[in-house]
């Protein structure tokens, strides 16, 4: 039975005491769901992608890449205070809440505001210091927001509340969500604006008459998802397409006047505020997409083969097998279908459509980038939620119906996505944390000494060794080239403040010598300890 | 005149969409102003906060620019002005609409986009 809201009316068991209980078993799957999340947010590697975060938000200075602005920095024979390379991604008393920094930042960069922002307000608040949870909480508030959204639309949807666990199987045992939970960028912010963008559209195609506050939210949604990341657009767009047709073929004008107003005045405020987007997207600022790869037979298989790893951890036959063995019982049981009513059919084709346009538009432009692909990742576990909904009601008894059409949808879930799946990509990940946090453990343990970095490339972020290079008193680097000419000499020690120890980041490859003694490693670099009185 | 004013806050959805837009031009003029001009690189400030020991200051204030310093904020200036002149736009469209407002043309436009008549 279709459950429409009305004003004030409250997702809850509308005087059904077994959905209340339902409800509550689905609040304890939300509180897990966050739980787990969090849990493996303590265990979250940074990374290129975290660097550039924490410096974009945080950087007192005006350069962006480090690499160009080094020569600048006040050396004595190459030695610089490292102090100057933690400032660049913490905090300090000078700089809290001080957002212009941030603007003029993202004015250079290639994305809008919000994201930053909210990790220089986090950060600002545990000033003088550094975790990656200060990137994390952020996801995992976004998270909350969009658990919250799932509960409500499936009630609204389906007037059921165990029918939200479904989703739910799907956020837990799908990986690529477990890669954006720790992802420190503005991905999962990105993924909750899209969706709550998509759950307003149940609302508007479901009642033709629309309350202000709807409206509202509308272009607070334009207006924050647009300022997280330029591809909302994209997402909105997908989904405007398919809303303006159906209220045009509806007639309902009226509807449609408001509907655009709104998104119009979300996206003036936006440019309002930041209007470099006119920049980055419309004059290119950053030559992106200058390369694009046309359609082809290769491509197309590689499109097929990114939506079968991402929505289906690469299981996506076994997911056609089940939703066929679904049709099939339908078919052989001759159960006539509950009329599904014509809004959820259309809000099954705008989820569908949206996401597929979206997945279409963002693969010709960045090919298998997965997290450009995020608003697709929530439109698909809705709309494959509703599928093995639709198809499943129809075959379970009407006894207990609601446990058993939830309860088989999740365990066909389970069968084609696999626990096996998260759990190994889980303990690859626990692994590789363990090598990066002690890494992290060498350089805090170490933080008086100074450091030497044996440079093999220059990629703006020291090989991803930059928040362990900002721990240490002093800084140099080598270029591997005159590592592996010389080696470190006594004329490379000089211009030092004083005669800390010696800490060398150096491909293992190349470093022999009884003087070194390796501390830590990850993949072909070592954190040595080296012995300055062994030098010539 | 009682009926202007009652006329323009019965169409203040209209005021708001043309108060946003000049802003939004605005601000767009004031990024391009801003865009043609150099950056502010070290300011005056920054050496004035370098020479005082006191204050709690990047340390190298006077030797790279500080990112907060380069914003001239053309954009908010001129989306204000632009703002403004926005609301003037309005009322002086609204004072010619008014008039016009039970012309056919103007009933034909407004069904046509489906806006209710205020009873």
């Amino acid at each position: 039975m279709q459950l429409n809201l009305k004003d004030g009316q409250k997702v809850g068991h509308n005087g059904n005491p077994a959905e209340f209980k339902r409800m509550r078993y689905v609040i304890i799957i939300m509180f897990i769901h966050i739980g787990l999340t969090f849990w493996l947010q303590t265990h979250a590697q940074i990374g290129g992608d975290g660097i550039f975060t924490y410096t974009l938000a945080n950087n007192p200075y005006s350069f962006e890449y480090i690499d160009y602005t080094y020569k600048r920095l006040p050396q004595n024979n190459g030695w610089i205070s490292a102090h100057i390379l933690r400032e660049s991604y913490i905090i300090e008393d000078y700089d809290k809440f001080n957002y212009s920094s941030v603007y003029f930042h993202q004015r250079i960069d290639n994305h809008p505001l919000l994201y930053y922002t909210l990790v220089h307000t986090v950060c600002s608040i545990f000033a003088n210091s550094y975790s990656n949870l200060y990137t994390m909480i952020i996801n995992l508030f976004f998270l909350c927001a969009v658990d919250i959204l799932i509960i409500r639309l499936f009630w609204k949807l389906y007037g059921k509340a165990g029918y939200a666990v479904v989703p739910f199987a799907f956020l837990f045992l799908m990986v690529v969500m477990q890669e954006l939970y720790v992802l420190p960028r503005m991905y999962m912010a990105l993924a909750f604006f899209c969706f709550w963008y998509l759950y307003m559209h149940w609302n508007f195609i479901s009642n033709e008459e629309w309350k202000k506050s709807d409206l509202v939210k509308m272009t607070v949604c334009v207006f924050l998802g647009t300022q997280t990341h330029y591809y909302f657009y994209v997402y909105a767009f997908s989904l405007t397409v398919f809303t303006i047709v159906y209220l045009l073929f509806k007639h309902r004008k009226n509807n449609l006047f408001w509907y655009v107003y709104s998104g119009i005045i979300g996206i003036a405020v936006s440019w309002i505020l930041f209007p470099w987007i006119i920049w980055h997207i419309f004059l290119n600022q950053m030559s992106k997409h200058t390369e694009i790869e046309s359609w082809s037979l290769k491509k197309f298989n590689e499109y097929v083969q990114f939506l079968n790893d991402k929505l289906f951890n690469g299981r996506g036959m076994i997911a056609i097998g089940i939703i066929a063995v679904l049709c099939i019982c339908v078919v052989l049981l001759k159960k006539t279908a509950k009329p599904k009513t014509s809004n959820l059919v259309r809000f099954h084709v705008m989820v569908f459509g949206s996401g597929f346009i979206y997945s279409l538009i963002i693969f010709t432009l960045d090919d298998a980038i997965w997290y450009y692909m995020t608003p697709l990742f929530l439109t698909f576990i809705l709309w494959f939620s509703m599928i093995l909904l639709g198809l499943i009601e129809r075959i379970v008894p009407q006894k207990r119906k609601e446990a058993l059409t939830s309860g088989t949808a999740v365990i066909c879930i389970i069968i084609v996505l696999s626990i096996s799946a998260v759990i190994d990509w889980a303990q690859a990940y626990l692994k590789e944390y363990n090598i990066v946090v002690n890494l992290r453990n060498t350089a805090q343990e170490y933080q008086q000494y100074d450091c030497i970095f044996i440079e093999q490339y220059q990629n703006n972020l020291f090989q991803g060794y930059w928040f362990e290079f900002g721990d240490y008193d002093e800084f140099k680097k080598i270029p591997l080239t005159d590592f592996q000419q010389k080696g470190i000499t006594k004329e490379d020690l000089m211009g030092r403040k004083d005669d800390s120890g010696l800490i060398v980041y150096a491909p293992m490859e190349y470093v022999n010598g009884k003087e070194y003694k390796l501390l830590a490693s990850r993949g072909s670099y070592g954190v040595y300890e080296l012995d300055d009185e062994a030098i010539q | 005149m009682k009926n202007y004013f009652k006329f323009l806050q019965a169409k203040i959805y209209l005021g708001i969409l043309i108060v946003l837009g000049c802003a939004m031009l605005g601000s767009v003029l004031g990024a391009r102003k801003e865009s043609k001009e150099s950056l502010p690189e070290i300011t005056e400030r920054d050496i004035q906060i370098l020479q005082q020991d006191d204050i709690s200051a990047p340390e190298l204030i006077g030797v790279l620019p500080l990112a907060a310093e380069q914003n001239k904020w053309y954009n908010f200036k001129f989306a204000g002005i632009f703002g403004c002149l926005g609301i003037l736009l309005y009322c002086i469209l609204m004072a010619a609409y008014l008039p016009l407002y039970n012309f056919a043309f103007f009933q034909a436009v407004r069904k046509w986009l489906g806006l209710v008549e205020n009873k």
